[in-house]
């Protein structure tokens, strides 16, 4: 049963193509598609066996399963060690002082620097102020009213 | 006349592997061939693929499990070989397609029956077609495979297969309506 519906589907697959092209044209479209030089195929086992035996492409298959191994583990070497050769890089600039005065630095430079990055300068104002009224209060000196 | 599962058995269990290898090499070999050439390879490349299949099936067959037909699963290694080398050579549709234009040209001025030139849009609009669904169209129409075995070759849906052997028929209609 399940055989039929399935040649009952082959059948009308076959017809939508027919429909459009002759069966004879499909038939000479695949027959030169079969057309294979004289005694190829009595030949072809000879040749399979021969490479097969010749273990060309046995080594080669080997090579290749273990050449992607080796590739992704160098890959991964080149990596790391790349890495860490260019980290120790960074760490060796940032670990050099350069000790330059504010003195020496052009004005226009620190004006640059100021317009390019937004500085934030806190101030506690409340504190400021009680600091300087607390001052006030100590160095608070009644006038001397020398009328005494 | 031996089954296949028989041939694998005395392949996967005894020393001499060459004997049952070769006899259901002489069973397949037809088939891989022509499922490499219907898929749009020249004989000079059909001839290199079959080969690399078949010394695949050779180093793979000790550790097949019988669980799919052994004519499934080199179909499905023929399918594979076959897309990595198209996807390799993406230049091999220029040359097949040069070689039908050698064809036309061979045609013009000489006094061919009508039905050359039906041949040639045909096969110019099988080859037009998007890799898969040349391949589902070729084996659902020329090998009469069912659905289900399309699918597991290709590794696909049965709805998936489906779906490309119709849209391969629609784009060649389209095709030769636009001739």
């Amino acid at each position: 049963m399940e055989q039929e519906d399935i040649d009952i589907d082959l059948l009308s697959d076959k017809a939508l193509m027919e429909a459009l092209v002759s069966k004879e044209a499909l038939s000479s479209m695949d027959a030169k598609l079969q057309q294979v030089p004289p005694n190829y195929f009595n030949e072809f086992p000879t040749a399979v066996l021969g490479k097969i035996r010749s273990g060309k492409n046995k080594t080669k298959i080997i090579h290749f399963a273990a050449f992607r191994k080796i590739a992704i583990a160098a890959a991964v070497l080149l990596i790391t060690a790349t890495g860490y050769l260019f980290s120790d890089k960074i760490l060796e600039n940032k670990n050099e002082i350069v000790i330059v005065t504010i003195e020496e630095i052009p004005n226009e430079e620190i004006q640059k620097y100021i317009e390019s990055n937004e500085v934030f300068v806190e101030v506690d104002w409340q504190g400021e102020m009680d600091n300087a009224s607390a001052d006030l209060e100590l160095n608070y000196k009644p006038l001397n009213n020398d009328t005494n | 006349m031996q089954g296949d599962q028989d041939l694998i058995i005395q392949f996967q269990q005894s020393e001499s592997k060459e004997g049952p290898f070769t006899a259901l090499l002489k069973k397949y070999q037809k088939k891989v061939y022509y499922q490499i050439k219907r898929m749009g390879i020249d004989h000079a490349n059909a001839d290199d693929i079959a080969q690399q299949v078949w010394i695949k099936v050779w180093h793979k067959l000790d550790s097949f499990k019988m669980e799919s037909e052994f004519g499934t699963w080199v179909f499905r290694i023929t399918y594979n070989e076959t897309l990595n080398f198209i996807q390799k050579n993406k230049r091999l549709s220029t040359k097949i397609i040069g070689n039908i234009d050698e064809m036309e040209s061979d045609l013009a001025g000489t006094d061919h029956p009508k039905s050359s030139e039906i041949n040639i849009v045909l096969e110019r609009a099988v080859k037009q077609l998007p890799d898969k669904q040349r391949i589902v169209f070729m084996l659902r129409y020329f090998e009469a495979y069912s659905y289900e075995k399309i699918g597991e070759i290709m590794e696909t849906t049965v709805g998936g297969a489906k779906a490309n052997f119709h849209q391969a028929v629609k784009k060649i209609e389209n095709f030769i309506k636009s001739v």
